[in-house]
């Protein structure tokens, strides 16, 4: 496609407006963090006229193990993703072009597991975790979240766009399956690895709800669990939960910029001439 | 050789060896005696500090001291989530030792909590306040050790009162405060105050702070009663009606009914703009700490008659133990933390010691001693298992009653249907069943399945049998931590759940099922569920599809700051953005009915009325950039070989002809894939509704995973949180199969 330069600069300029209606939270948040507390007691809005300050911040770094949660978080997110992104790719190539018998039954499980809502699965899966000896330990956070029925049907139905004969005439040469995985699919997969990637991360980031149920020792705490603990019952500490929150953007705005990289233009251009 | 050591091989061996490793940790002997406690936040040691356990971590020293061999082993919670955790933690049969809370009927009634009647000595028992005490027992037993009581009182503002020149007496009927509440509104009219309310009631589920405005004394909830709470009464029509009166009048704002506490505490506390409000003892310090002079009142009489505030009382409990001695241990040490010494500390926190002695802590503050005097007579909840649920259904009657447009009659009548099946249902005999023999011919096809696969393996290629070892452990991850968990899931919902009962105990039949299908409120969440996902799946999609078009042409860095700018602030903070979509939805100061207010349109309670709650739910998910699938859009076109696009331009056409005839015809599959993700990720939309309404007001917003996390993690009722996932799950999977043959036919 080309554009004009005017219909880029239109472009651009619409979704300038868009992206800061989207942008608009993230900057209240990161405003307020440096706001006091008895400042947002007056008025949610208090970061737009009181002084900057970092108090939340100083008060978090002396009285909290944050760094250790934090450290705890960022293990977390990124070992659950390499080995989710792994395992998907996996099963999302012998779902697509490998030979795997039963391949519209497995593809048809794995679709159904999705559509079971996850409360149902917390009470069973902690029975397992107990029998495993893995409660209160950060592997027992990592283990069921290491595969996804998300990430398989992704991957497949990106593989399935890439071209077969790729594949066959690899087989051909005599390339192991296990070749044409790490050498083939796998560089062929990086735009959309890299979108996924980023799902997988910034939920397991921010997650919370199971990192609770299974960590018990609070320097095992991952960043939302350890936060969460520092709440009264009645009223929330706003400075507590607004500085907490943005520190925990900082490494999302990192991942976003790493996995950037391989956001590149299709790697499949003049691979195959059909 | 070497060569077949793939990674595969080497990351079972690894997970072997690692489980092996964690079976012989169970196996170490332990030396001393290990007791779990789990605890909640309390209070902070000062202003500075931030830690919440201080007080129970010095007192788990001070006993570790004085009993040489014991290890406490403290599990801090979180407010939020933490009866979540250890209602998990319960049903899996894995509870702590000894736990901080109020009653847990439902535990008591699976027999898991032991009675402490040989642990508090009669004698003693004498030092304890009696609702105290009647709080902690079930039975005629005794189950928690109390600590301290909470109720709630009604306050006013005395600075307010001092400037619109009222007389703010200590009681009144409830004719009084009427007078005195149009008094203050024709006061105000005088002085200009924006937003001025003389009262503002609210119901919440869990909170009763208003209650005594709604129910008269001889009504409240009790045991006596055969159906828990007799809501269907002349009286209660009769209160109602006047608040509605009140509404009309403009003493409580029009939208009073759906607001919520933390709403309400704002206008009171920080805006200083209520003259009346009702909260709980929590309260008093708080307010002290902001600096707002106050007054506390009890709560308007009817016909004369003194109308008691509602009280719980916390304490500790014990799980059954098997060891006598550790129980002994545990006794001693709730004993410990609840002796008169250790309850000096509870005037940090601005509450009321269970030991009558203990309340002179407050002897030099005669605020919090005449509030614990109208406690002393407080009324206490009935000590129910269906109590959770029937007060759900109480506290969304009032919502519907003050917001909605329905008759009372008609309310109160469903209500009190609702309450007396409730009753009944938790009441029913739970036995064996015939339905454990469906079990048996499911795993007999399991196990069929299984021996034809290892048949056919003979029989595949030799392509077939790497393809499969390349499938094995991603397979095996979904085989233990999906298909594993959702069958046993599925087993539950056959089931009354118990954690301490086998797996193939207390089978019920298709009961479970039964209760759905019967419970009105499930049809509410369905329809509701169906609304979102109709309108939301399909405008989001057509959101995503239009940004990343927008998107695409750009290059460089701009078009990597537009995919982060459109994507991240959807994962960026929960509290943030519901905290400004409330502000957004605010009836008297939100910014959407100020612009309506410039179009000289009447203002829309957004969030507190029957009709509109829903919409606005729906509207930020409209309204909310969906990132996920602009992001997977962008992935997709980057990947579109750049020939289609240099032929496009040969062939000479037009950007919108590129887009129209090259680009949307190769998204197709990417469109499958978004559709029915989008669609299972809408039916089991949960967390915007959690935020904003929590399913109010009445049962107007509620959706289906928000009933299957109430039924499952408040009420602990397993079975039929699992019963509505698979109804859920038969819906979710017709739609989608719907989805995926017509499209998959159609395209590639």
């Amino acid at each position: 496609m080309s554009f004009s330069n005017r219909s880029l600069i239109i472009i651009t300029l619409v979704l300038s407006f868009f992206s800061f209606l989207s942008l608009l939270p993230l900057l209240i948040m990161f405003l307020t963090s440096f706001t006091e507390a008895g400042q947002l007691d007056l008025s949610p809005f208090a970061f737009f006229y009181s002084p900057w300050s970092w108090k939340n911040y100083a008060f978090l770094l002396r009285t909290t193990p944050i760094i250790q949660w934090f450290l705890n978080s960022l293990l977390l997110a990124f070992v659950v993703t390499f080995f989710h992104l792994w395992l998907d790719t996996l099963a999302g190539y012998c779902l697509a072009h490998g030979e795997l018998p039963y391949k519209n039954l497995f593809f048809w499980l794995i679709l159904l597991t999705m559509m079971i809502p996850g409360q149902v699965l917390m009470v069973p899966l902690y029975i397992l975790m107990t029998k495993l000896n893995l409660v209160g330990s950060l592997l027992g956070v990592i283990l069921p979240t290491t595969c996804s029925p998300f990430g398989i049907f992704m991957m497949r139905q990106y593989i399935l766009g890439l071209p077969k004969s790729l594949v066959e005439s690899a087989r051909i040469d005599g390339a192991s399956e296990w070749q044409i995985f790490y050498n083939i699919i796998v560089p062929l997969c990086a735009p959309m690895l890299a979108t996924l990637g980023i799902f997988i991360f910034l939920g397991n980031w921010n997650s919370f709800l199971w990192p609770l149920v299974i960590l018990n020792d609070p320097l095992s705490f991952t960043l939302p669990v350890g936060l969460a603990g520092l709440q009264g019952k009645e009223l929330l500490d706003f400075g507590i939960v607004l500085s907490g929150a943005s520190l925990g953007t900082i490494p999302m705005l990192l991942v976003f910029l790493l996995f950037s990289r391989w956001f590149l233009k299709s790697l499949t251009q003049g691979a195959v001439k059909e | 050789m070497i060569s077949r050591l793939n990674p595969l091989t080497i990351f079972s061996l690894l997970f072997l060896l690692f489980l092996s490793f964690q079976g012989y940790q169970k196996f170490q002997v332990k030396k001393t005696i290990q007791i779990s406690l789990w605890e909640f936040p309390r209070w902070k040691r000062n202003k500075d500090a931030s830690d919440r356990f201080y007080w129970i971590k010095k007192k788990i020293a001070e006993f570790e001291q004085a009993n040489q061999g014991v290890h406490i082993k403290l599990v801090e919670l979180s407010w939020k989530g933490g009866g979540d955790k250890l209602k998990i933690a319960v049903a899996a049969n894995s509870p702590p030792d000894i736990c901080a809370g109020i009653l847990p009927v439902n535990f008591i009634r699976q027999n898991l909590i032991e009675p402490l009647d040989n642990f508090l000595p009669y004698a003693e028992r004498k030092n304890f306040s009696p609702a105290a005490l009647d709080a902690c027992s079930f039975g005629n037993r005794l189950y928690c050790m109390p600590w301290y009581i909470q109720g709630c009182f009604l306050f006013s503002n005395k600075e307010l009162g001092q400037k619109l020149d009222l007389l703010l007496p200590e009681s009144f009927t409830l004719k009084q405060f009427e007078e005195i509440l149009v008094k203050a509104k024709k006061n105000t009219t005088d002085i200009n105050m924006p937003g001025f309310f003389p009262f503002i009631p609210y119901f919440a589920s869990g909170d009763y702070a208003n209650w005594p405005f709604i129910i008269a004394k001889e009504n409240y909830p009790g045991l006596n009663n055969r159906y828990l709470f007799d809501i269907q009464n002349n009286r209660t029509f009769e209160l109602i009606r006047n608040l509605r009166l009140w509404k009309e009048k403009g003493l409580i704002p029009e939208d009073s009914g759906g607001i919520g506490v933390p709403d309400v505490w704002k206008s009171f506390a920080k805006e200083k703009r209520v003259l009346f409000s009702a909260f709980g003892t929590w309260a008093i310090p708080a307010l002290r700490r902001y600096g707002v002079s106050f007054k506390v009142h009890f709560y308007p009489a009817h016909e004369n008659k003194q109308q008691p505030s509602f009280i719980a009382c916390s304490g500790f409990y014990i799980f059954k133990q098997k060891e006598p001695k550790k129980r002994e241990l545990c006794a001693r040490f709730i004993r410990f933390l609840t002796n008169e010494k250790n309850q000096q500390v509870l005037k940090k926190y601005g509450v009321f010691p269970s030991r009558s002695e203990s309340a002179r802590v407050y002897k030099d503050d005669p605020l919090m001693l005449k509030c614990f005097e109208v406690l002393a007579n407080g009324k206490n909840l009935p000590v129910h298992p269906a109590w959770s649920s029937v007060d759900e259904t109480v506290n969304k009657t009032f919502q519907s009653s003050l917001a909605g447009k329905k008759s009372i009659d008609t309310l109160l009548h469903s209500a009190s249907e609702r309450i007396k099946n409730l009753v009944l249902n938790s009441e029913k005999e739970k036995g064996e069943n015939w339905t454990y023999l469906l079990g048996v011919p499911s795993v007999i096809f399991l196990l069929l399945l299984f021996l034809k696969f290892i048949l056919d393996l003979k029989g595949f290629t030799p392509l077939q049998r790497r393809t499969l070892l390349l499938f094995f452990l991603p397979f095996m991850f979904l085989t233990i931590f999906y298909f594993f968990p959702i069958l046993f899931g599925f087993l539950l919902s056959f089931k009354f759940y118990q954690g301490s009962a086998g797996l193939f105990e207390n089978f019920v039949g298709l009961e479970n099922y039964r209760r759905v299908l019967m419970d009105p409120v499930f049809y509410q969440s369905l329809k509701n569920t169906f609304f979102y996902t109709f309108i939301v799946v399909p405008l989001n999609l057509g959101t995503a599809l239009l940004i990343a078009a927008l998107i695409f042409p750009l290059a460089g860095r701009s078009k990597g700051f537009f995919r982060g700018a459109f994507y991240l602030p959807g994962v960026a903070s929960a509290v943030v953005i519901s905290i400004i979509w409330r502000y957004l939805f605010d009836f008297d100061m939100g910014l959407f009915n100020y612009f309506l207010g410039l179009l000289s349109v009447s203002p829309v309670k957004w969030l507190t009325s029957e009709e509109y709650s829903f919409i606005s739910v729906i509207m930020t998910a409209v309204f909310r950039s969906p990132g996920g699938p602009i992001i997977i859009y962008l992935a997709a076109m980057d990947s579109l070989p750049v020939e289609y696009f240099e032929a496009a331009k040969i062939e000479g056409a037009t950007n919108w002809q590129t887009f129209l005839y090259v680009i949307l015809p190769s998204l197709k599959r990417t469109t499958l894939f978004l559709i029915v993700t989008m669609t299972i990720d809408s039916f089991q939309v949960f967390a915007q509704v959690l935020m904003l309404t929590d399913g109010g007001p009445g049962f107007s917003s509620t959706v289906l995973v928000h009933r299957i996390y109430t039924t499952a993690f408040r009420d602990l009722d397993m079975g039929f949180a699992a019963a509505m996932s698979f109804i859920l799950f038969i819906i979710i999977a017709f739609f989608s199969s719907i989805q995926y043959f017509m499209l998959e036919e159609r395209g590639t």
